[in-house]
């Protein structure tokens, strides 16, 4: 990830999109981002905008029960769902590492429950509530 | 025409036969008895499928009675799915294909969804409306006839299920959430709060329920623990309306856009009886015939690949050897949202 970028608070869906959009040229391939954050806290609505400055035109939903979503946009993008599957085994049998290479982009909600398996190089994003609607969105240097 | 059928495309390895048309055998190795199988099974660097794929097929053709030599074609699973867990269950089949020289056929996961109606309801008419209503999909198809679809409707971010379940664990419910949300709202009041019907700006026929979600976890944080101890029944009832409401209305939208008059709905949210109560006022406003697939066939299963493949093979459909798994596979090109 090039650097420059540390995060923000948004106001409504609509500008945690367009940060999502933002957060999109600091991307390179190969990165990894562990998005950690409760429910509701705009993870799925920042991946959205993520992909749209990724150029990606389709839809982007929940992995929650698909697991894994793949989009081919500028880089192909893997995004990851850990909030229905915590059972660490079952991850690495359905291929996780697979995922985790120098051309793919990965990003992974729920992100701390499977923490232990992640590249030494991930970046932490962390999602909060401020107020409704409202949310903070940063990221983390550890 | 005895056809196999093998679904492998997310976290469920699944063997079916359908005989004509109907199934015959239909087995899914759940999470749960794969934790029974866990304690057995110790090669951890094995593949999820590939660790069950040869037991299950072996117990599908086993239920129904028939051996390997017996089966004239295989119906496999191709995408969208997982990579690792789609190639498993297609290479399994191309493998079988190739020994037992008898052609297979590649379906779409979502293409199965559609054709499960069939093996409940095999006289169903072309064309049909299909409501698709799983913890990852909730969209309103259009079947033309096999292989012809057109989604007029679709998510752009929570499906419906997944908004029964995470709505489920800001209440305090247990996993799955669907039928805990059932249950308490049936002694609930759906009309006292006041949950934000979904709107979807540029596709006014679209779904939407991250907001609502949201809308959710801000009012139980407004109300008091005394409020939320006293009517939790009345806001799980409102929650489950208000999806229940989106869901029909914009079905109600797609009948009328179509003047389709039959209509399947399938997926794990069909089961909840208020959504049947309210659909069957719809059926009868509308004039229309409205097909549930038994929840055996709702859920990730290799019976609606069969007859997918079946329906498909009937048209003289086949896929050649070189056909690839495709993690992000569509029905169509033009998916909207």
């Amino acid at each position: 990830m090039k650097s420059g970028w540390s995060g923000a608070i948004t106001m409504d869906v609509e500008e945690t999109i367009k940060l999502g959009e933002q957060f999109a040229d600091f991307i390179e391939r190969g990165d990894v981002f562990a998005f950690v954050g409760e429910l509701a806290s705009g993870k799925t609505t920042f991946i959205k905008g993520i992909l749209k400055g990724l150029d990606f035109k389709k839809s982007v939903t929940s992995p929650t029960f698909t697991l894994v979503n793949e989009y081919d946009a500028k880089f192909p993008v893997i995004h990851i769902d850990c909030y229905r599957e915590d059972e660490l085994e079952r991850w690495i049998k359905l291929g996780l590492n697979d995922y985790f290479s120098d051309e793919n982009i990965v990003i992974i909600e729920w992100a701390d429950k499977m923490q232990s398996l992640l590249p030494d190089n991930t970046f932490q994003v962390h999602f909060s509530h401020k107020s409704l609607n409202s949310r903070e969105i940063i990221l983390s240097t550890t | 025409m005895l056809i196999l059928g093998i679904e492998s495309s997310c976290d469920e390895t699944a063997g079916a036969v359908c005989k004509n048309g109907e199934i015959i055998s239909n087995v899914v190795l759940s999470q749960v008895i794969h934790k029974q199988f866990g304690g057995v099974v110790p090669e951890i660097a094995s593949r999820e499928h590939d660790s069950q794929i040869t037991s299950i097929i072996q117990k599908t053709l086993d239920e129904a009675n028939i051996t390997l030599s017996d089966i004239e074609a295989i119906a496999v699973t191709y995408g969208a799915g997982l990579m690792g867990a789609l190639l498993v269950g297609l290479n399994y089949a191309k493998g079988l294909s190739i020994a037992l020289k008898i052609p297979f056929i590649g379906v779409n996961h979502l293409e199965g969804h559609l054709y499960a109606s069939f093996i409940s309801f095999p006289n169903m008419k072309y064309p049909y409306l299909c409501l698709l209503v799983t913890g990852g999909h909730t969209q309103i198809w259009e079947v033309q006839s096999p292989g012809n679809y057109v989604l007029h409707s679709t998510t752009i971010d929570d499906a419906a299920g997944e908004a029964f379940d995470k709505g489920a664990r800001i209440l305090g419910l247990d996993y799955p959430g669907g039928p805990e949300i059932e249950k308490i709202a049936q002694n609930g009041d759906p009309e006292k709060y006041n949950f934000p019907i979904p709107k979807v700006k540029n596709n006014p026929l679209n779904f939407s329920f991250s907001g609502l979600k949201t809308a959710l976890l801000y009012k139980f944080r407004e109300l008091s623990q005394d409020e939320i101890k006293t009517n939790k029944r009345d806001i799980a009832a409102s929650y489950q309306e208000t999806i229940l409401n989106t869901l029909l209305r914009q079905l109600a939208n797609v009948i009328t856009l179509t003047g389709i008059k039959q209509i399947s709905i399938v997926g794990g949210v069909a089961a909840n009886k208020r959504f049947r109560e309210k659909a069957d006022i719809l059926r009868d406003n509308s004039n229309t015939e409205i097909y549930f697939p038994t929840a055996e066939y709702c859920t990730d299963n290799a019976a609606m690949i069969a007859v997918a493949g079946y329906e498909k093979l009937k048209e003289g459909v086949y896929s050649p050897l070189s056909l690839k798994a495709n993690p992000n596979l569509a029905l169509n090109d033009g998916a909207i949202g």
